[in-house]
């Protein structure tokens, strides 16, 4: 089965943009990231799971595991989810677009 | 001693009520009872506040808010027979120098430094909080349960989540949350495990051309020969649009199925050159 289209959603899309503004020295991770979408841990564990297997994501563990806690899962976005997310703002930002044309027009009309 | 849990003692207590109702004057009307809930069992619990308590009246100390975790001095303590006064349970032998008072009362007592025993009564209206049965600690091992080995690396991730950032850790009600989202990831895990299990041979038979040719063929010859069987070489001319509609809807199914599932089958390799 071909994973590399999964359907886009809004928490999709939320932990794509968290990641997009994620800086490499701070990597994002699961509790970091129900934070800042404001999604529960029972949205976002899930369609992180739907990114990794579509390979949008990538992940990898705290290393050196640290002593005091447990070690941390850090998400980053791979170039194939780059690339998507901008495709999937695009394609929004034209829907917009030719909404709003369409709108303009429609008062002009009237 | 041998350790009760509240609602044994509750059992025994009443059992020895009644034991004592059969041996005392008849006339005397059994006491009504107010059980009220304390850990989730019904138990009315009495706690000594008037007196210190002595090696014949222990003091008994105040109920574990957790269940399952009640201390060594707790269990010690606590008596094994308990008997109802008013809607309170005391030890046994200790009923006649107990009253029923409000906790004003007994506050009161203690400051003219009556000598009587008496007792608090406690009354533990509210259920426990739905969050407390389970500890998000418990509620997260019984996820990563569900979750399975396959997905087992979730454990440490969700335990680093409950853990939370170094000196600003979660709230206990944000743990609770964050728990119940690892039980309901972990269901969705599941069955999406199961979802994916169940697809399995479909998949197999949507991408490969072996398969294909022997779901479409395979229904197709065999309808054939049935009709051969039934009706001779001549009913192949009168039923031929049977096994002709069984293969294209094999054949439309197999191409919606790939479509749906985005399974693309693999090129043709070139045949070699004969040599």
């Amino acid at each position: 089965m071909s994973t590399s289209r999964i359907r886009v959603t809004m928490v999709i899309l939320d932990i794509l943009d968290v990641l997009m503004s994620t800086p490499p020295d701070d990597p994002a991770w699961g509790l970091k990231l129900c934070e800042q979408t404001g999604h529960g841990s029972g949205t976002i564990y899930p369609a992180l799971d739907r990114l990794l297997q579509a390979k949008w994501i990538e992940d990898r563990w705290e290393d050196p595991p640290p002593a005091d806690r447990p070690r941390r899962r850090y998400y980053a976005i791979t170039a194939d989810g780059r690339a998507a997310y901008q495709g999937v703002v695009a394609a929004r930002a034209a829907r917009r677009t030719a909404w709003s044309s369409r709108a303009l027009r429609a008062e002009g009309a009237a | 001693m041998t350790t009760r849990r509240p609602s044994q003692r509750l059992l025994a207590a009443i059992w020895a009520d009644q034991m004592a109702g059969h041996h005392a004057d008849g006339a005397v009307a059994p006491p009504t009872y107010d059980y009220t809930w304390v850990n989730q069992v019904p138990f009315a619990y009495a706690g000594s506040v008037a007196t210190s308590g002595t090696a014949d009246t222990p003091d008994i100390p105040d109920a574990p808010s957790t269940p399952g975790k009640e201390d060594a001095t707790y269990r010690d303590t606590v008596p094994d027979l308990l008997v109802p006064v008013g809607d309170v349970l005391v030890p046994v032998g200790e009923e006649q120098d107990t009253v029923q008072v409000t906790d004003d009362e007994a506050v009161q007592k203690k400051e003219h430094g009556h000598q009587r025993r008496r007792v608090r009564v406690r009354r533990y209206h509210r259920r426990p909080a739905r969050g407390t049965v389970l500890s998000p600690a418990r509620m997260t091992r019984i996820a990563v349960s569900i979750v399975g080995q396959k997905r087992s690396e979730v454990g440490d991730e969700w335990r680093s989540h409950l853990f939370g950032e170094p000196g600003r850790g979660l709230s206990r009600r944000d743990q609770v949350r964050a728990a119940r989202g690892f039980l309901w990831s972990a269901v969705r895990f599941r069955l999406q495990d199961a979802a994916d299990l169940a697809w399995r041979p479909v998949d197999a038979v949507l991408g490969s051309r072996t398969l294909f040719n022997l779901f479409v063929w395979g229904p197709v010859f065999v309808v054939l020969l049935a009709i051969v069987r039934h009706d001779g070489r001549y009913g192949l001319v009168a039923d031929d649009q049977d096994p002709l509609a069984l293969g294209l809807f094999l054949y439309a199914a197999i191409k919606v199925g790939r479509r749906y599932r985005r399974i693309k089958l693999p090129k043709h390799k070139p045949r070699r050159a004969r040599e």
